[in-house]
């Protein structure tokens, strides 16, 4: 027979049963859907229960009038009431609802699309693999990742060009060529120093490379770092000046615990020579977390 | 004549380790030049401002 109107949606109305262990004591049981008193058979080691008289049902509480008796399983509640019924979309058919609470996990062999109020679409994707990956995000309170590239960062990279300096003197670099500098926390023009960023205190990776010109025989030369002024000894960087040239070139690595506000900066040292100067050097550094 | 230099002419007897040791010559590069940042030398005196003064009128 033939009518006018949408086709109704497929739909069936399980019967939802519910299992509970008495113990002797316990009156009060939890339902998995709310129910009412007359809505729902309950059996007591297959003994039903008078409604009202053996208990009664608030919501999705069933209270005995007197405990059950102990046994595994021997409670159990069968709901008659109105159904609860499931629908099954047909494909393409477009769900409006305002929120989605889900109690279980939500799959799909698509892409997960999330519109924002401004219409924008997010798409979490993946590359074409038939290896199931988890994305597990870190137990931190508030926003854990607002971007891939916030990744190691603060992060720059700067370059010294020509300095004469003194033989046996810890000079400061001066790195004045930006080639970048994520968060302008890098002084080229004055200091000379990384200064870390307010909120970004944490373990840093630094690296820094020099090339001292006109270092004599048998001298050297060295990196020092300084954090907030103060020459880390324990960490400089030496290279001796070999028999066959005039200068030397080196680098050293420091990870370093920073907090905000400190700052850091390369000094070089050569021990001896004539006509001494820095050349092509160069100072970055990222924040590993 | 640098700083370094003023002071080799002072004290002839010092060597390349006691710059690395107990000796530290800096520079800032902010201007002011090469200065005695840490002197711990156990027997030789700091050099006086007049004495690096006197070496350079000297050379």
């Amino acid at each position: 027979m033939s009518f006018i109107g949408n086709v109704p949606a497929e739909s069936y109305s399980p019967v939802v049963k519910d299992t509970f262990s008495g113990n002797g004591s316990t009156t009060d049981f939890t339902l998995s859907i709310p129910a009412t008193t007359n809505s729902v058979e309950v059996l007591v080691e297959n003994v039903q229960q008078e409604p009202t008289s053996a208990y009664t049902i608030a919501g999705t509480t069933l209270s005995f009038t007197a405990a059950p008796t102990s046994g595994t399983n021997n409670i159990y509640v069968i709901h008659r009431g109105p159904a609860v019924q499931q629908v099954v979309p047909p494909a393409g058919v477009a769900l409006s609802p305002s929120t989605v609470t889900a109690t279980g996990d939500i799959s799909t062999e698509g892409d997960l699309k999330v519109e924002v109020a401004s219409g924008g679409i997010y798409t979490i994707t993946g590359t074409d693999t038939s290896s199931n990956r988890t994305l597990t995000l870190p137990d931190e309170a508030g926003t854990v990742l607002t971007s891939a590239s916030a990744l190691l960062t603060p992060n720059f990279c700067v370059e010294s060009g020509s300095q004469s300096i003194s033989a046996a003197t810890a000079t400061k670099v001066q790195f004045g060529t930006e080639i970048w500098d994520t968060a302008g926390a890098f002084d080229s023009s004055t200091n000379y120093r990384f200064t870390v960023p307010s909120g970004q205190g944490g373990n840093y990776l630094l690296y820094a490379r020099l090339h001292i010109d006109n270092v004599t025989d048998q001298n050297y030369g060295e990196i020092h770092w300084y954090i907030n002024g103060s020459n880390l000894e324990k960490n400089r960087a030496r290279s001796s000046q070999s028999l066959t040239q005039q200068w030397v070139r080196f680098d050293s690595q420091l990870g370093v615990s920073l907090s905000a506000g400190d700052y850091v900066e390369v000094y070089g040292y050569a021990s001896g020579g004539g006509s001494l100067a820095f050349n092509f050097g160069q100072f970055f550094g990222y924040k590993l977390g | 004549m640098t700083l370094y230099e003023k002071i080799k002419a002072i004290h002839p007897d010092l060597v390349n380790q006691d710059f690395e040791t107990v000796i530290t010559l800096q520079n800032d590069s902010d201007g002011r030049g090469d200065y005695i940042a840490k002197w711990e030398h156990p027997t030789l005196a700091q050099p006086t401002q007049e004495q690096l003064d006197a070496v350079e009128a000297g050379s």
